[in-house]
């Protein structure tokens, strides 16, 4: 196994992370003059994604002998939304519509809605054998992790999240309760396929989608109880 | 007055921020700690605060609690919705 590259990867990632923390100061001296910054929250959001990236890329570049050198993505990622909260943008302060928890779960019901209900148009078409279906479940988790992290930023940006209530934990609490009862309910199905001696594959399907039918349940009954009473 | 079809307790906020300079709700909100949805909600009667908060939206209108928030008990033999 080749390490020559790690001098130049190292290299490499030290100048994004010299060009991120220049273009971090050189954002906050613009703020402080009361000059707007977004290319520089762009540029420095970028940098950071890079730089943030080359890490596990470089060790998937090594324990995959070359292949899956994108498993840096989603980190980077993270990084770009670590660039852009951590930047601060002029936000609207007037009354909003509804706030950042019930945006929050309205978004993530879209989010699951889209991506697992895309996945599973798919498996359905094409069932996948065992190896497969590992591949998937991290896939669409990931894919999952990349969607939240954006569409969350983007919600922190466009208005300041308030400070969590007395209503907002209640709404969590019962909300929590309500998933539970699935998840409760969906061990004991899953328990019932694994007696009845289930392939494996169907069980991997089985259990992400209880994880995921809990949430979408724990989320809707978030926004119901926000709309209608708690 | 707004009340609560779930809880039986009714309230004359609205009454009461007109009364105190047409206070906004977002301006309630922020003297009790709340979100301003969290006002609109209890407003409305969909939202029955707990008794801190109660307190504290009866001392930013400098009343009794009473005069903010009314209790109707359930007529006897029915039970009270959950």
């Amino acid at each position: 196994m080749e390490f020559g590259f790690i001098i130049p990867a190292a290299i490499w990632l030290a100048a994004f992370l010299a060009l991120a923390v220049v273009l971090f100061q050189a954002s906050r001296k613009a703020e402080k003059e009361g000059r707007k910054s977004r290319h520089l929250m762009w540029m420095a959001a970028a940098s950071l994604a890079l730089g943030g990236a080359a890490i596990p890329a470089a060790i998937q570049f090594i324990a995959t002998e070359g292949k899956m050198w994108w498993a840096g993505a989603p980190l980077a990622f993270i990084a770009l939304a670590l660039g852009f909260q951590s930047i601060r943008v002029e936000r609207p302060k007037g009354p909003a519509l509804a706030t950042f928890r019930e945006k929050s779960a309205a978004v993530s019901v879209a989010a699951i809605l889209l991506i697992y209900g895309w996945a599973t148009v798919g498996v359905l078409q094409a069932p996948l054998e065992l190896e497969g279906a590992f591949g998937f479940l991290v896939g669409t988790s990931v894919m999952m992790i990349i969607v939240m992290a954006l569409s969350h930023t983007v919600l922190a940006i466009l208005r300041e999240p308030e400070k969590q209530d007395e209503r907002d934990k209640l709404v969590g609490w019962r909300s929590t309760r309500n998933g539970y009862v699935v998840m409760t309910v969906g061990v004991w199905a899953v328990l019932a396929l694994v007696f009845a001696q289930a392939p494996l594959g169907v069980l991997a399907y089985a259990l992400l989608g209880l994880f995921v039918l809990a949430e979408l349940v724990r989320l809707a009954s978030e926004l119901v109880y926000y709309r209608l009473a708690v | 007055m707004t009340q609560a079809s779930s809880n039986r307790i009714s309230n004359t906020i609205r009454t009461l921020r007109f009364m105190h300079g047409e206070m906004t709700q977002q301006e309630l909100a922020d003297l009790v700690d709340v979100t301003r949805q969290t006002v609109v909600a209890i407003e409305q009667g969909r939202y029955a605060p707990s008794l801190e908060i109660a307190f504290r939206i009866a001392e930013v209108f400098q009343c009794k609690m009473e005069e903010v928030f009314q209790y109707q008990a359930p007529e006897k033999g029915k039970k009270a919705k959950k």
